[in-house]
């Protein structure tokens, strides 16, 4: 693979209706939720490897640990940005950042596994007792 | 704010449970061909369950936002499991509540972590927010 620790991925997106904490059931608090923000730091990892790897492969998330740091209010503009900090074997270590318009919102510490995709099937079809991907 | 307008109590816990379908798969989430339940997911339940601990303990006019959450995802879940997760009240310290989370689905732990939640005042939080659009 053509991963290289210091590489970084960034995803630029605003903010909607859609990822607010009162649409993911707590009402009245009207900002961009902890879990999207989530959401989209894995994103920018995930989709930031996904080019440097062979075919068959993936990554999958081991390890989330973020700190939501200020409320974003919906029309503005987020910005993450992952750091590949660290590769370890098949473990990739990243510290990511997110900022809106005015400030940071929120840091992490995000580990992800490079997984061989049929082998990863075979694991999980095993555990769900029937047959076959899916 | 006084913990009196509070009747939230350490060591309480909530249960919520969940089907894993289609779309809660890291797949739906844009990871090709990863039809599990996807991390993201994992952490909206832990705070689904943390919070709503929270909510049914807080005074109206109260509610919680997220400060801090960490997830460990142990194992992969496929598509038609039912998953449970267990929010524990671990601390009180004045306005900031944490919580101990582990989510099991039907066969093993799948995932275990923390969510540090800080009471608000819905009234103040709105307040601060309007400025901060305005800016």
């Amino acid at each position: 693979m053509s991963l290289r620790e210091g590489m970084t991925f960034e995803l630029e997106r605003k903010v909607t209706e859609a990822e607010l904490s009162d649409r993911h059931g707590n009402p009245w608090v009207h900002v961009f939720t902890t879990p999207k923000v989530v959401e989209w730091m894995e994103e920018v990892a995930t989709n930031g490897v996904q080019p440097h790897l062979p075919e068959g492969q993936g990554t999958a998330g081991t390890v989330v640990n973020m700190k939501h740091l200020a409320a974003t209010p919906v029309g503005l503009t987020v910005k993450v940005v992952a750091h590949l900090k660290q590769i370890d074997g098949r473990r990739l270590v990243f510290w990511i950042e997110a900022f809106d318009d005015v400030e940071k919102i929120a840091e992490c510490h995000h580990e992800r596994f490079v997984v061989d995709l049929a082998r990863f099937h075979e694991k999980v079809a095993k555990k769900r007792g029937g047959s076959g991907p899916r | 704010m006084a913990p009196a307008r509070m009747n939230l109590q350490q060591g309480m816990t909530f249960e919520v449970t969940h089907r894993v379908g289609d779309e809660v798969t890291a797949h739906h989430l844009g990871n090709e061909g990863f039809h599990v339940l996807a991390t993201p997911i994992i952490v909206t339940w832990f705070e689904e369950a943390a919070r709503t601990l929270a909510a049914l303990h807080l005074e109206p006019g109260l509610g919680t936002v997220g400060a801090l959450v960490t997830a460990k995802h142990l194992a992969p879940t496929p598509v038609g499991m039912t998953v449970r997760v267990k929010a524990t009240l671990r601390e009180i310290d004045g306005r900031r509540l944490l919580f101990d989370l582990e989510a099991r689905d039907d066969k093993e732990k799948i995932a275990e972590g923390q969510n540090e939640r800080i009471v608000v005042s819905l009234a103040k939080f709105r307040e601060r927010l309007a400025q901060k659009q305005a800016s």
